[in-house]
């Protein structure tokens, strides 16, 4: 059956089993391999990306719950790496590993696109992104700093 | 874990020659070199329009050192960074370990281990630059300066770009050795660099083992036997192959894999697979049994001798009191970001892997499961979503390869959160009683330490475990050398009477190298220990440790720890802990300050200082050393795999649980130079959490504390 939604600007159109999690329709039919399994159970969320600009994890998201919905992977959410979170990030050499950065940006993003300047207790509430190497202090510096600049 | 003492006296031997072949260029690569610009060797390449390319071929999991490594070729070979491009290389005897003699990244032993021959690498390329512009010049060369990748004759003014000189510096034979700059002339080694691999780990572009992609690649996912000694007995696959997308079952006798065009349907057919196992010796095996028999080894006294010193016996008989102390470690499951996969492809005449490994180097091993030998094995590093140890094991290229060979395709061998969390290759378990015989003085007379554990070793390296000694299960503890030449050392001075004894209690769960190894329990034992010799004897744990402590070294970073972290004035209703260990080459303490409520704990604080000998990337430094304080406060409130009637209980992020940005507490870290030979940050900021973590919390609740994790004893965060 086909399915089409919006990915990073463009309309795409796939034909795979409506149950499929998003997150594997992304990786292995459109090769977008930005996003991450971690767990499959939605519990770390390196899976995470925007659909409708709201930070969703997509390894329990069905990919005909996006249809027609305009879905932002890492890969699109700037041009050329200069969103003000991959600003901060790169700034406070966020990433260790690595491997959940993609969620976490995704999922701060998200977090500062609907609330300007978060303070520390929202950044606890709303930044559940498991990151094993431990990068917290520096997501918390770099959400701070994404928002209100070189402070 | 090292290799014996004669196969490291050759294998240092060629481990030196594999680094100047690697400027070796053969000639009948000349003309190529000469027309790309000019290669010098496996190591360095410099391109026509100047751009410095340097292999860096140990594994990058999180530590840095896809960065700090190409900092110390860069900073003897006189370019600007700014000018250096870092790739990965295909594994290859021109980057063996100069300890191990092989391609690995382990031990926190990267850039302790090629300090000097990566720095030798940069230097002797720059000598032979300098030479090729002398002979074009007609000078000689120690006139020659090199600075910012150009070789420049000061007394003329006359300057050549290393691109202009390659080709022909490629056919000199590099020098026997160069001397380094020294530490004041560093401009690239002791700075921060930006890390050069934080770019792509910003967009999505950065390629982990999990997003490798081969033409005509197929995803294997496993299906598992309930037990660690399961077989398959007969495989029922109908219902996995009328899943669309599955094209084999794949039986490796002590697993199945399910083999399909990708991972969904892949593990849908796992799921779907029916397995009649026959699940062996372990089918009722239980960690609760397993715990009880390391407790009854302690308690005897069981086991081989490690160390043996002057009459313990009469030391503890002639003692105004005895301290003992019994503790436990649980197993702990690796729990890397990324799951454990690799992609491997099989021809009859090649096997080409990549993979997020750490043991490039045993690939070898791999081709033989395959039908082929080493030299007809291409592996290619990608980025680890953490390693912590897990990597090191090859049993996934294994099964990688020998379902590529079966199936005739190349395939990336996926497991689920749920496979790897079961998989094994734990951390072991472990107990050991502790016993020190002290005098009217409140000084320690004799030490007696009975430990037992299951043993890495005899599994991964049976050489190294002779006469069932595992140095990986005492060192932090004992101090001597094993019956296979491999030394152990423990940072405190216990007098002239102690004895260690050692029981292996190997069972059918695979244990494997965890983030710190040994020091991972051993340092929890030690330090609980000396507390509570400081607890029983009123005596105060820091000035106990200063007059234990063998060196200077470690009271030099145990006052620093003391001053930074105000030991001893917590802020109002908070409680300090403290615990220092010697590992890696590092020496690192922690204070832990924490605020508790009944059974639920606030981590407020924690304080870091480590000794390193010479920071090359101090910032990535400070990066592990918050990163090994998480893994190590992660294990001591929550880590443990349990197992009973032989299935592991924990699975999923829900029953082994992980660290959250919500739970983490301010760090305040700082990094001490003091000289000596370099140590290494990976996994030194692991095994001083749990001991100062569990006196904080004692010291706040009066309670006794003797095991892992901290939920055993009924405390959760807060």
């Amino acid at each position: 059956m086909s399915i089409s939604f919006i990915v990073n600007g463009s309309t795409v159109s796939v034909d795979t089993d409506p149950d499929t999690p998003l997150l594997w329709v992304l990786r292995d039919t459109l090769g977008l391999t930005g996003t991450k399994y971690g767990c499959g159970i939605a519990a770390c969320g390196s899976c995470t990306v925007h659909v409708d600009g709201a930070a969703v994890r997509t390894c329990v998201l069905p990919v005909s719950a996006v249809a027609d919905r305009d879905v932002r992977t890492i890969e699109g959410l700037s041009a050329d790496g200069t969103h003000p979170v991959q600003q901060a990030w790169r700034d406070l050499d966020v990433p260790q590993c690595g491997y959940c950065q993609s969620g976490m940006i995704m999922a701060a993003s998200a977090l500062i696109a609907e609330s300007p300047d978060p303070s520390d207790e929202e950044i606890d509430r709303v930044m559940t992104n498991i990151c094993r190497c431990g990068t917290y202090p520096r997501v918390r510096a770099a959400i701070h700093r994404a928002v209100r600049g070189d402070a | 874990m090292n290799a014996s003492t004669a196969t490291r006296r050759a294998v240092l031997k060629s481990g030196v020659a594999a680094l100047v072949l690697g400027f070796a260029v053969p000639a009948t690569l000349r003309h190529a070199a000469a027309a790309s610009g000019g290669e010098l060797g496996a190591w360095l390449e410099i391109t026509s329009d100047g751009k410095v390319r340097i292999a860096q071929p140990q594994s990058e999991m999180g530590q840095g050192i896809w960065t700090s490594m190409a900092q110390l070729v860069a900073e003897e070979l006189e370019v600007d960074w700014q000018d250096v491009e870092i790739f990965s290389p295909i594994a290859g005897e021109a980057f063996n370990h100069p300890f191990y003699g092989f391609q690995t990244t382990a031990e926190s032993f990267s850039i302790r281990a090629f300090w000097e021959p990566a720095r030798q690498v940069g230097a002797k390329a720059r000598e032979m630059l300098k030479r090729a512009a002398a002979e074009r010049w007609g000078v000689y060369p120690g006139g020659l300066r090199a600075r910012s990748g150009t070789i420049v004759n000061p007394l003329t003014g006359q300057s050549l770009a290393y691109a202009d000189l390659v080709s022909e510096a490629a056919k000199y034979p590099a020098p026997e050795s160069v001397q380094l700059k020294r530490p004041d002339q560093w401009r690239i080694i002791g700075r921060s660099v930006a890390r050069d691999d934080t770019p792509v780990k910003l967009d999505g572009s950065a390629v982990y083992g999990t997003d490798v992609r081969v033409d005509g690649m197929l995803t294997a996912v496993p299906v598992f036997p309930p037990s660690f000694t399961g077989t398959v007995r007969s495989i029922d696959d109908a219902a996995a192959r009328a899943i669309p997308g599955v094209r084999h079952i794949v039986s490796l006798e002590t697993v199945v894999y399910v083999v399909a065009d990708a991972f969904w349907p892949a593990s849908r057919g796992a799921a779907a697979l029916s397995v009649d196992w026959d699940l062996g010796d372990a089918a009722d095996l239980s960690t609760a049994s397993i715990r009880q028999r390391l407790r009854d080894a302690v308690a005897e006294g069981r086991g081989k001798p490690v160390e043996a010193i002057g009459d313990v016996d009469a030391a503890t008989s002639g003692a105004a009191r005895v301290v003992d102390v019994t503790l436990e470690a649980p197993y702990l499951a690796h729990a890397t970001m990324e799951p454990m996969n690799t992609t491997a492809h099989y021809t009859p005449d090649k096997l080409t892997i990549w993979s997020p490994t750490q043991a490039q180097g045993l690939m070898g091993f791999v081709a033989g499961a395959v039908g082929l030998d080493g030299s007809q094995v291409e592996c290619h590093t990608t980025f680890l979503g953490g390693g912590l140890g897990r990597r090191f094991e090859i049993d996934l290229p294994i099964h990688a390869a020998r379902v590529s060979k079966e199936v005739g395709a190349p395939v990336q061998v996926m497991w689920t959160r749920e496979d790897d969390t079961r998989g094994g290759f734990y951390r072991p378990a472990a107990a050991a009683r502790l016993r020190a015989a002290i005098d009217a003085g409140g000084t320690v007379t004799g030490f007696d330490g009975a430990m037992a554990c299951p043993s890495i070793l005899a599994r991964a390296v049976p050489d190294l475990a002779k006469g069932e000694i595992d140095h990986t299960s005492v060192d932090g503890v004992a101090e001597g050398t094993s019956p296979a030449g491999v030394p152990f050392h423990r940072q405190y001075d216990f007098g002239d009477a102690s004895r260690v004894v050692y029981a292996m209690e190997n069972t059918a769960i695979p244990v494997g190298f965890w983030r710190s190894v040994a020091h991972s329990q051993n340092a929890w034992f030690m330090e609980g220990f000396v507390n509570e010799i400081a607890r029983e004897t009123n005596q105060d744990p820091i000035a106990l440790r200063m007059k234990l402590m063998k060196s200077d070294r470690n009271r030099t970073v145990l006052q620093r720890l003391v001053e930074r972290a105000g030991w001893g004035a917590p802020a109002p209703g908070h409680h300090q802990g403290i615990a220092i260990h010697e590992a890696f080459g590092t020496v690192l303490g922690n204070v832990f300050e924490i605020a508790v409520d009944g059974n639920a704990i606030r981590l407020v604080k924690v304080t870091s200082v480590a000794d390193v000998g010479h920071a090359v990337h101090p910032d990535t430094i400070e990066a592990q050393m918050v990163s090994g304080a998480i893994t190590g406060i992660t294990a001591a409130v929550w880590g443990e795999v349990t197992m009973q009637n032989g299935r592991v209980d924990q699975g999923n992020f829900d029953t082994y649980r992980m660290l959250t940005l919500a739970e983490t507490p301010d760090f305040d870290i700082e990094i001490l130079q003091l000289g000596g030979p370099v140590g290494g940050i990976g996994e030194p900021g692991t095994p001083p959490v749990a001991p100062a973590l569990v006196q904080a919390v004692q010291n706040a609740t009066g309670k006794t504390i003797r095991t892992l994790p901290l939920t055993a004893s009924g405390f959760d965060l807060a």
